[in-house]
């Protein structure tokens, strides 16, 4: 969601609530990677770029970080066993016998360092605690913020996870019940939806694992995953069912990952269901506030699978219904496009100490007028901070997400062209885009890299004029470069990319 | 048209010789005819040449945006354009009328019309150079991805210094 944002798809503002007692593992940290690259590219960049959106998006974290970054919350106690969360040791006899029916030995033993493990059950036990959390700072701050905001107007939340695993599963109802509570007077005004992912990926059971052992089993996922549909059909047919819609997103085959039992080495590259389920919020968010969705479910549909007669995922099987398909698409191109020229060409100049351009300046032309003349370098404080963020979004961040999405799927993900994305494994990874092929971003791979396709795009920086009018004209320094960039961009698709330009133009691309 | 060489003297006559005004003036009639056709030529080729050249130029890499700006050595087509003008001047019959009958008439020899070719091989080339050049720096002749490098390869001087 956050890689759809920076490319400009998102709402003026998210509050993000993340929620793990695996506060180490792998996929947090490069989450919180990504939420630090992208506030340093916001700071620079958003609501500053005039006409243009990208990194539109003003995220902000409610639990905070002192690194800018995302720090999650943990329901938990990590240095605690399961059975101390419960307060087991305080239970009547009676109690205990009960606890002891619902939850195996095992279980109760249950370290708590890495999360739930794969466990539902634990989850939920202890999510059910969220009231107990009121005086948590991190529980004030959501409730005076959701306070705050639904006295401006509606609020929508959605509520992301697995209903395969551990953490996820359990959170959709208690997170649910817990911000009604909150809300109070204004529940009227609170709108939630949840995207359930299925099971996406699976991986082998451990060599060293036996049966009785706690940690995650892929082979439960199924079953954890009926158990959890049959539990939502239950809050339906009971009227407890407090979601304004649910989206199912998985894959009916699953990626084979590398396990992991938590911790720092549980990192899985991100899936297109990422990308996905990151659409599905975008979508939902920009859903007309009087729109009532009924508490329906929602699922895509295998449009493009029945069209290329295998299963993929195309631009067609994109689950929307209020973003226009044809912009998603223009604008995931759009930017990768500015990014890889950002990267793979301007970066080098502008950030090179010992760079020839410092010299000479005018080798740009737009260089020279737009920044260097009007005393707006941007090889100087305080835009040399901006490209160097923007550099490190995209190489970091964008491009190594933008190839996990592509080639995770084992080559079934038809958006762009898997084939322009270059990739150097890490740590940490660094992705970036091959500029022979930015006349073919998209999918399919045309064979003959057009070795011109660069210079035109330079050609393309220099004709493109900075709007006049103060209000669509982008600020001075790193926001009117990546404007520039943008706007080349939009210039060199308009030529390059002649079906984008006939689908927007006949308006009759699919939705 | 042979106003354009206002300035160039009439050269000295041999010994024996005159130097009519009528003759002096046909042949800068020719020569100016020649020039001006050269110039013409000269100046479209350099134009032409140089915007072809520019166009064909790419940008793949950074490095390619620091490389001599070689288009701009199409100007020195003025120099051959000179050459030609002043051995079409040296070889312009030139008619020299004796001083007496026991005298043959006959015209200037190249050697004698040295100087004046010389005058007019340079009074090609410079309007040759300083034409096009105003040409090339007319925008839309230059490719707006070289805007600045006609301009700093003319007069270097001009290049922005180090801040």
């Amino acid at each position: 969601m956050l890689h759809l944002c920076a490319a400009g798809l998102g709402p003026d503002e998210i509050k993000v609530l993340l929620i793990d007692p695996d506060a180490a593992n792998g996929n947090g940290a490069r989450t919180n990677g990504a939420f630090a690259d992208y506030g340093a590219c916001s700071e620079p960049f958003t609501g500053k770029l005039g006409s243009e959106r990208f990194f539109s998006t003003k995220f902000s974290a409610l639990t905070g970080s002192e690194s800018g970054g995302l720090q999650p919350w943990s329901p938990v106690n990590t240095a605690s066993v399961f059975q101390d969360m419960l307060g087991f040791s305080l239970l009547t006899p009676l109690q205990q016998d009960v606890v002891k029916l619902m939850f195996t030995e095992a279980e109760l033993q249950m370290p708590l360092n890495v999360g739930f493990r794969g466990h539902p059950a634990l989850g939920a036990a202890a999510l059910a605690l969220l009231p107990l959390y009121k005086d948590d700072a991190v529980w004030k701050k959501v409730g005076a913020q959701l306070t705050k905001d639904l006295t401006t107007g509606p609020v929508r939340v959605m509520i992301i996870g697995s209903v395969f695993g551990g953490t996820g599963a359990s959170v959709f109802f208690p997170l649910a019940r817990r911000l009604r509570d909150l809300a109070g007077p204004h529940i009227g005004q609170l709108k939630i939806a949840v995207t359930a992912l299925a099971p996406y990926f699976t991986f082998p059971k451990l060599e060293s694992s036996k049966e009785s052992d706690n940690g995650p089993d892929a082979r439960k996922f199924p079953i954890a995953t009926r158990a959890a549909a049959e539990f939502y059909h239950h809050l339906r047919a009971t009227g407890a069912w407090p979601f304004e819609a649910m989206f199912w997103l998985g894959d009916d085959k699953p990626t084979e990952v590398v396990p992991h039992d938590g911790g720092e080495h549980q990192e899985n590259k991100a899936h297109f269901i990422d990308l996905l389920a990151g659409l599905t919020c975008l979508d939902y968010f920009r859903q007309p506030l009087d729109a009532d969705l009924g508490g329906s479910c929602f699922f895509a549909g295998p449009d493009g699978d029945l069209a290329a007669r295998e299963n993929v995922t195309t631009w067609k099987d994109l689950p929307l219904s209020n973003l226009r398909r044809d912009d998603v698409r223009k604008q995931m191109l759009r930017f990768a496009m500015t990014g890889a020229v950002h990267v793979g060409f301007f970066s080098g100049p502008l950030e090179h100490p010992n760079s020839e351009l410092a010299v000479r300046p005018t080798a740009i032309p737009w260089y020279w007028d737009r920044f260097v003349k009007p005393g707006h370098r941007l090889d100087a404080p305080p835009h040399n901070a901006s490209i160097a963020a923007l550099t490190r979004f995209f190489t970091h961040q964008h491009f190594p997400w933008l190839q996990s999405v592509h080639t995770t799927g084992g080559g079934r993900v038809r958006l762009l062209n898997a084939n322009a994305m270059l990739f150097q494994a890490g740590p940490p990874p660094q992705g970036t885009m091959d500029l022979r092929r930015l006349a073919n971003l998209l999918y399919p791979d045309l064979g003959n890299p057009d070795l011109d396709a660069m210079h035109f795009f330079f050609c393309d920086t220099c004709t493109h004029r900075k709007p006049k009018g103060q209000q669509n004209a982008p600020a001075d320094g790193a926001p009117a470069y990546l404007a520039t960039l943008a706007g080349a961009a939009a210039q060199f698709m308009e030529r390059n990319y002649p079906t984008l330009r006939e689908a927007y133009n006949a308006k009759n691309f699919p939705q | 048209m042979r106003d354009i060489f206002f300035w160039i003297p009439m050269p000295p006559p041999p010994s024996g010789y005159i130097l009519q005004t009528k003759d002096w003036d046909t042949y800068l009639d020719k020569v100016a005819l020649a020039t001006v056709v050269i110039l013409l030529i000269t100046v479209l080729s350099i134009v032409g040449l140089y915007a072809y050249f520019a166009r064909r130029r790419r940008i793949l890499s950074p490095a390619n945006l620091f490389q001599p700006y070689d288009c701009m050595l199409w100007l020195l087509l003025s120099l051959p354009a000179g050459f030609i003008a002043g051995i079409i001047a040296g070889l312009t019959d030139l008619p020299l009328t004796p001083l007496s009958d026991s005298v043959q008439a006959r015209v200037c020899t190249g050697m004698e019309l040295i100087p004046t070719a010389i005058q007019i091989g340079l009074a090609t080339a410079l309007p040759c150079f300083v034409v096009a050049a105003l040409l090339i720096l007319i925008p839309g002749i230059t490719p707006p991805a070289f805007k600045y490098r006609p301009q700093e390869w003319l007069f270097p001087w001009t290049r922005p210094k180090r801040s």
